[in-house]
């Protein structure tokens, strides 16, 4: 299958008091027509930073993308002028954001809204735009949607709003839609309505996701592939099953352990069990060492892993990973 | 619903009014100098030379021997009914006075505002789009220099340079003599410290929202630069630039009254003006009134605007 998206060595700085810091350093990544790719990483990892990267969202200065293409049907959006950029963002690649709260504009009317994409992109009467508009809050079964085109974001629950955000993001029919963080700021129950609500629109659609998580629950809910970052890197990438079955980076293992399990707890008579979590914490991208940057945290480290960092390689068919260790880990 | 509002708003600013109207009342009796004396046409310091049964007399006839709280409350009562009473001095109706000189300021401030919200506007927004770079550097200098600037010693600048030097503009007086090019450089002198005021306030409140999480949507969205600037930027900038122009009105009103004099526009700071020299307390509680009546619907305006604006204030 031929990728719709293809990051291909995406690097991304940004000037800091401290020195230039490396938030995306080397990152390869594509997503296929109809896919959801998962990109799972800790806070800090430089997963936002790419995908932000793809649109060219990062505020300049103080970031910069200084290498890499991001492929997008034959073009290499890294390079092409301000105003085609434009063209693409909100009509062929959309992206929707982790805090439904703040980031649609207070002063507008959800209608409103929604139709800007649709005036902008397809050229449509201001009275068009409002019918699709409407058509899109039905689509994200928000009730009542005609009455909503003129209400106003403070009115509605963040969830609601979420929704909002995604009709405003598929308006145009994209080909890719970027997710970042949709659910991190909503309660548990409606971050399930929204996972169902974009898989159900993803599969109406035929649009490419890519859902970028530090939640693997939400990964092993939706992704058909996965992407693990670590410190501005990929350290690991294989489909969802193998994924989950045969791990084999120690950061993707110890992020697995940290999710808590009904099975075990069962298995204990209901004994609360203690979560493992990963020593230390991600390490500044200002102060990155030689060698592999999990070095510090990783249980597996060797000499070897201290000296040199360990290069992605595909340990099976469509799995590949960047650890110096051989063995699959259980 | 927005009527109600609107009555609401205008019954709390009474009481205001009601304030400004005792304290224009008491300023004017307290000042040093005897009204009466005024009236008679007689120079201040010639009080020993006053016949004291004359002076009593015209005392009486203007009923500035009743007790304070009877004239307080007999004025108040009469300026309520658009009646600020008969000038001691010059005879004549104060309300017709002040109602002359209206136009003349009305248009003054209106020149000065439309001036003020406009390059202020302006400078403010391309210094929060260009931030850091020359264009901005050069728009906060004017500023900084707009708003230490007095605005009486400005007025006093332009005229030497603009009228004197370089003849381009009429010295002075007013409207009816020259046309409106007679208002280009009171404007200008007025407008220039409210310019400066509006400028950095839209900077800084431009900076705050451009760095907001629904700007970076709205770019998402394929918007153009200047329409995610204007459209998303500024409509929520707007707000605390708006109360700025609102204060901005009260200190407008006092440049007014200095340029006005400078350029020898008959205004109402004129007036006011022409009323302390004169001793003229009658004249001076009526013009103050006004103006502070005029400040209190200002602010009424303000408070409405963001309703209009900001869909969440709205009732």
């Amino acid at each position: 299958m031929k990728p719709v998206l293809e990051l291909k060595n995406l690097q991304t700085q940004f000037e800091t008091r401290s020195g230039i810091v490396r938030a995306v350093d080397g990152v390869s990544y594509h997503v296929n027509h109809g896919e959801t790719l998962g990109v799972v990483g800790e806070s800090g990892c430089g997963k936002s930073v790419t995908s932000l990267s793809v649109l060219r969202l990062i505020p300049n200065p103080p970031g910069k993308i200084v290498g890499g293409s991001v492929m997008f049907e034959g073009e290499d959006l890294t390079q092409v002028p301000d105003h085609l950029i434009r063209n693409i963002r909100g009509k062929e690649i959309s992206m929707i954001f982790q805090e439904p709260m703040t980031s649609l504009n207070p002063m507008m009317t959800v209608g409103n809204q929604i139709s800007e994409p649709l005036i902008r992109h397809l050229g449509l009467s201001k009275k068009d735009a409002l019918d699709r508009a409407r058509e899109m809050l039905d689509l994200v079964q928000i009730p009542d949607s005609k009455s909503w085109l003129s209400g106003y974001p403070h009115q509605m629950s963040g969830g609601m709003r979420q929704r909002v955000m995604i009709a405003m993001a598929l308006a145009c029919d994209p080909k890719v839609l970027i997710a970042d963080e949709p659910t991190t700021a909503l309660d548990v129950t409606i971050q399930g309505q929204i996972l169902i609500l974009i898989k159900e629109l993803q599969e109406k659609l035929g649009t490419a996701v890519i859902m970028i998580t530090h939640d693997l629950g939400v990964v092993a809910e939706v992704a058909d592939r996965v992407v693990v970052m670590y410190a501005g890197r990929k350290v690991e990438e294989a489909d969802i099953h193998t994924l989950f079955e045969r791990p084999r980076h120690p950061y993707t293992v110890r992020l697995m352990t940290a999710i808590p399990r009904l099975d075990r707890i069962a298995a204990a008579n209901g004994a609360p069990e203690r979560l493992t979590e990963i020593p230390g914490t991600v390490p500044l991208l200002s102060e990155l060492r030689s060698g592999c940057a999990f070095f510090d945290r990783c249980a597996f480290a060797s000499e070897q892993c201290g000296k040199e960092a360990p290069v992605l390689e595909e340990k099976s068919r469509g799995h590949w990973a960047a650890c110096w260790n051989e063995a699959p880990f259980q | 619903m927005l009527t109600t509002v609107i009555l609401r708003r205008l019954l709390f600013s009474f009481p205001t009014i009601l304030g400004v109207a005792t304290l224009a009342f008491l300023l004017g009796h307290m000042s040093p100098g005897d009204p009466a004396i005024a009236a008679m046409g007689l120079d201040l310091d010639g009080e020993s030379m006053i016949d004291p049964d004359e002076l009593a007399r015209v005392r009486e006839e203007l009923g500035l021997n009743k007790p304070l709280i009877v004239q307080y409350l007999q004025w108040i009562g009469n300026a309520l009914q658009g009646d600020f009473g008969t000038s001691y001095v010059s005879s004549t109706e104060v309300s017709e006075m002040v109602f002359e000189a209206l136009p003349t300021t009305m248009l003054l401030l209106v020149l000065t505002m439309s001036t003020a919200i406009i390059s202020g506007m302006a400078l403010g927004i391309v210094s929060a789009v260009f931030r850091g770079r020359s264009m901005d550097y050069v728009a906060r200098m004017i500023a900084i220099i707009g708003v230490s600037t007095p605005t009486f010693w400005f007025a006093l600048v332009l005229m030497l340079t603009f009228a004197f030097a370089i003849p381009i503009f009429p010295m002075n007086g007013p409207v009816s003599e020259h046309g409106l090019i007679a208002m280009a450089l009171p404007t200008l002198a007025i407008a220039l410290h409210p310019a400066a005021l509006i400028a950095r306030m839209t900077r800084s409140s431009m900076l705050e929202v451009l760095s907001q999480d629904m700007i970076r949507t709205a770019a998402a969205k394929g918007l153009g630069k200047w329409r995610v600037f204007m459209v998303h930027g500024l409509r929520n900038a707007i707000n605390p630039v708006i109360t700025v122009i609102g204060f901005q009105f009260a200190n407008l009103m006092g440049g007014a009254v200095a340029v006005e004099f400078i350029f020898s526009l008959p205004g109402l700071g004129s007036l006011l003006i022409e009323g302390i020299y004169e001793k003229d307390i009658l004249l001076i509680q009526g013009a103050v009134l006004v103006i502070g009546v005029a400040f209190a619907l200002s602010n009424l305006i303000v408070d409405l605007l963001y309703m209009v604006i900001d869909p969440r204030i709205r009732v």
